[in-house]
């Protein structure tokens, strides 16, 4: 086999070998897209929930669970926390929410994640013994689909002008 | 002869170091398209200001570009709008900006998209022959980005209006931490 040959051979198998690599590591990162948890609508409304309640019952450890470390969280007023802002209001009480309910949730699925969005009744405990304030927000949560579960990275909630709409009967 | 042979060595190396990126499974992008790992937050704040720059111009055809089939729009006032509706608002002058804006933005990059989140002025058209004075609006805002093959559409732009400014003279209390 003369020299150029040989050359030529070698070029072959490490392409052949480089190009068994690239399919392997391609197929891998699709698997990593298929493993990630399909969720419904329904489920995605009940994690929705799961994070509401766990805001009133103030469960720093559920809702620490449920929230992504970088997670934005603007407040109605246009306040803006961290995670670890949002968890110690209310642990220390400073927010005590009596109410947190979204009512005729939208789902929107993208690669990846979800936002969940719709109008939300919201009751804050008042300081003294008054009556809990009642706010009318459209909420929008975007969840991120991550190797250890689904996770909020952003909460954001804009008051509805307006009365809110009478309840159907 | 050895020169010759170590010289047709040396080319099939290299290559093969040329072609390595692509044989190993890496993408080509085409001009214009940017892969996640490639984005950086100043190319996300400026696809933010393309979005906004856009709306300013009344250019539908490009704001319709930028955003998701599926996308929802909610603004200050709490309304929601689809794609559809709030294309259909610039189109027919109902939702007329002369300024939009946002300032010190803030990017989260997530698998698969980003938020870009910051204060946003927006200043509304007046209508034609009105004295009054163009209303202004100052915000919250936050748009959620989504990586897509035909690259980044806006999914999600929510806006929270922000209370007016206290009087410089009065000391401002601490904002309450409230939903």
């Amino acid at each position: 086999m003369s020299n150029r040959s040989r050359s030529i051979s070698v070029a072959a198998m490490m392409a052949v070998v480089l190009f068994a690599a690239g399919n392997a590591r391609r197929m891998s990162a699709q698997n990593d897209a298929a493993t990630r948890p399909k969720m419904t609508q329904a489920q995605m409304l009940d994690l929705q929930k799961q994070f509401e309640d766990a805001s009133v019952a103030a469960d720093a450890v559920k809702v620490s669970a449920l929230m992504s470390d970088d997670a934005i969280f603007v407040h109605g007023s246009g306040a803006v926390q961290t995670k670890a802002e949002y968890i110690n209001s209310l642990t220390t009480g400073q927010l005590k929410v009596s109410t947190y309910q979204m009512n005729d949730g939208q789902v929107v699925f993208f690669d990846g994640g979800a936002v969940v969005s719709g109008p939300t009744d919201i009751g804050l405990v008042s300081p003294g013994g008054a009556p809990p304030r009642l706010l009318h927000l459209r909420v929008s949560t975007v969840w991120v689909a991550k190797p250890t579960g689904w996770q909020v990275i952003l909460n954001q909630g804009t008051p509805i002008a307006g009365p809110p709409a009478a309840p159907a009967h | 002869m050895t020169i010759r042979r170590n010289r047709l060595i040396a080319t099939a190396i290299a290559g093969l170091i040329a072609a390595m990126p692509l044989l190993a499974g890496g993408t080509v992008s085409s001009p214009g398209q940017t892969s996640q790992s490639s984005t950086t937050q100043r190319d996300l704040v400026e696809l933010q200001k393309k979005f906004q720059d856009l709306t300013v111009a009344g250019d539908s055809a490009g704001v319709s570009a930028l955003m998701a089939d599926e996308a929802i729009f909610i603004h200050g006032n709490g309304a929601a709008q689809s794609k559809a509706e709030f294309l259909t608002a610039m189109a027919t002058g109902q939702l007329a900006f002369s300024m939009y804006q946002l300032k010190d933005p803030k990017v989260v990059i997530f698998d698969g998209g980003a938020i870009v989140s910051g204060l946003v002025d927006i200043t509304f058209k007046a209508p034609p022959g009105s004295q009054a004075p163009p209303r202004v609006l100052h915000m919250r805002g936050s748009s959620v980005w989504v990586q897509r093959p035909s690259g980044w559409r806006l999914i999600l732009d929510q806006d929270t209006t922000l209370p007016a400014p206290t009087p410089a003279a009065a000391p401002a209390p601490t904002p309450p931490a409230t939903q």
